[in-house]
């Protein structure tokens, strides 16, 4: 497997602002001086590894890329930037070019109707306003064309406001029980969807991707706006988008916020980790611990953010969300799970987390289907590289190697442990999270014991040097 | 009488009282989770009367070195108030 060979460079203090780079041998491991404090809490600046700028924007569903061949680093710059790592370069945008701006006027306007929770009311004035956009327009195959010319990543933003309305449209007010059964939105409303989700591959429900890496928006940065990891940290200027309003505007954003901190603060973890695996392959023993170390400290910006930002969440407006999108047809789709982020794929394939609860087996595997084949290979290949960070280590046989292995490892662990605790009292009451239950005390108890399994099974990552 | 403080409040409690029933009674900015020393959410940071919160168990300490805690630090889950305390959020 190819390994990079050339110097690296560390963006060093990139919160701050100081886009100065030095060379990876420059750079200390101590990060005790460089704190800052967000939400009232401490954290770290982390070091950013400098990722060659080669960010690829893949057809999703005919190019085929062997990562194996590129090596862990280059391959993360195929994917990811220094700065966002999977996180849009940019911000967001949504304007379109002709009568397809309408589609993002439409969902705005939508999001504040179906927040009066009236069914009928919101159906009639969605058919109302799909009527009078299709009369807008000479005929409706011109809709389809200024679709079909757009580049692929562009129908996929389009796609987030369609699927939005769709889920809208579907379940008609987010007080009502979930809705099953086939629903359509409005010519042209629904056709417009499916021919975009036959260009792109992308299955046109809920998800993860569409909700926490491009359902958001930044005070201060317009739409378009190249993004620098001090922006997309800055949790405080995010500002509610699109839909699931309640009367403060609130809520939806707190959920937005809590899910985007995991992605924004772990964006260090990707450059390091690739770097750890790189140092594995090169028997670089002092690399390896410097990189765990900042694999340590960003995990602890993540877990910190987390924890601050999950009680936030108003419970009745979770499950609002849940209700609306985690039905279609008679299908479960994936809604407010982190099976599907980056940051969580990352870490489980680096430490090679093995699941054993049939349940987050099952849920894994729904949810992979929301995330772009070409994020699942590169984690595949991360998992499977060999030598792998755990057996290396072993061999190494380095207390400090060890020990920083295990820190992060237990860290994990306790991630997902307060996941489990604190976010467990958002879903009570719940019937659905992803799955449709009877009652929510079943909800809970099924929560409850795959994420306790999620835990012991992230623990077991660091089992090996046990004795 | 005892004064806890936290956040701008005080409260004033019988001693023994666990941080716990304090939260559980009363408003404050304390995340609890676990409320076993199992998952770090309550972290606090001990600002006055660290010695009057009792002794840190096995279970507490191994949450407080996973998160390489600071010794002012204690899982608010885990304390009980035996004098005057003052805390912030961790």
């Amino acid at each position: 497997m190819r390994t990079h060979k050339e110097e690296l460079y560390v963006n060093i203090r990139p919160r701050s602002g100081d886009e100065a780079s030095i060379p990876l041998s420059n750079l200390s491991s101590d990060l005790s001086s460089w704190n800052y404090e967000l939400y009232g809490v401490q954290l770290i600046e982390v070091p950013l590894l400098v990722l060659k700028e080669t960010r690829h924007e893949f057809d999703h569903a005919s190019q085929q890329v062997e990562f194996n061949q590129f090596g862990p680093l280059e391959s993360l710059g195929m994917l990811a930037t220094t700065q966002t790592g999977f996180l849009p370069k940019h911000a967001p945008d949504y304007r379109f070019p002709g009568p397809l701006q309408t589609i993002t006027d439409l969902c705005h306007q939508a999001g504040a109707h179906y927040a009066r929770h009236d069914e009928a009311e919101f159906r009639a004035w969605l058919t109302m306003v799909s009527t009078t956009f299709a009369t807008s327009v000479v005929d409706t195959d011109e809709i389809y064309s200024y679709a079909t010319k757009l580049p692929q990543e562009r129908q996929k933003m389009l796609m987030v406001p369609l699927i939005l309305m769709s889920h809208m449209w579907r379940q008609g007010s987010p007080v009502l029980a979930p809705a099953t059964g086939p629903s359509a939105m409005p010519k042209p409303l629904h056709e417009l969807l499916i021919t975009l989700s036959e260009a792109t591959g992308i299955i046109p429900r809920f998800n993860q991707i569409l909700m926490t890496m491009l359902a958001w928006k930044l005070d201060g940065k317009s739409d378009g706006d190249l993004l620098s990891h001090r922006d997309v940290t800055s949790l405080e200027q995010m500002s509610p988008y699109f839909w699931l309003m309640n009367q403060n505007n609130q809520s939806e954003l707190d959920l937005n916020r809590a899910f985007f901190a995991m992605e924004a603060f772990g964006v260090p973890i990707y450059g390091w980790s690739c770097f750890a695996l790189e140092c594995a392959a090169q028997n670089n023993l002092k690399g390896a611990v410097q990189a765990l170390k900042m694999i340590w400290a960003a995990m602890k910006n993540v877990y910190t953010t987390t924890k601050t930002l999950m009680p936030r969440i108003d419970a009745d407006e979770f499950r609002k969300l849940q209700v609306t999108g985690g039905w279609i047809e008679d299908e479960v789709t994936a809604v407010a799970s982190g099976y599907q982020l980056p940051f969580m794929l990352m870490l489980d394939a680096l430490f090679q987390v093995n699941f054993s609860h049939p349940g987050v087996i099952a849920a894994k595997q729904n949810n992979l289907r929301f995330v772009p084949q070409h994020w699942q290979e590169f984690f595949h290949m991360i998992r499977s590289h060999c030598p792998s960070l755990k057996d290396w280590i072993q061999e190494k046989n380095n207390s400090e190697l060890t020990e920083a292995y295990t820190d992060c490892v237990q860290l994990f662990a306790l991630f997902r442990s307060m996941h489990k605790y604190v976010g467990g009292q958002v879903i009570k009451g719940a019937t659905t999270t992803g799955r449709k239950f009877d009652s929510p005390d079943e909800n809970y108890m099924q929560f409850m014991e795959e994420m306790e399994a999620l835990v012991n099974d992230t623990t077991a990552a660091a089992d090996f040097f046990k004795g | 009488m005892l004064t806890f403080k936290v956040a701008e409040l005080e409260f004033f409690v019988e001693h023994g009282t666990t941080i716990q029933q304090i939260c559980a009674q009363y408003d404050t900015p304390i995340i609890f989770g676990c409320r076993a020393a199992k998952c770090g959410a309550c972290i606090v940071r001990i600002l006055d009367g660290g010695k009057n919160l009792g002794s840190i168990g096995t279970c507490e300490q191994a949450v407080l070195d996973i998160l390489a805690a600071e010794p002012d630090h204690r899982l608010a889950c885990q304390c009980t108030v035996l004098g005057d305390v003052t805390v912030e959020v961790g």
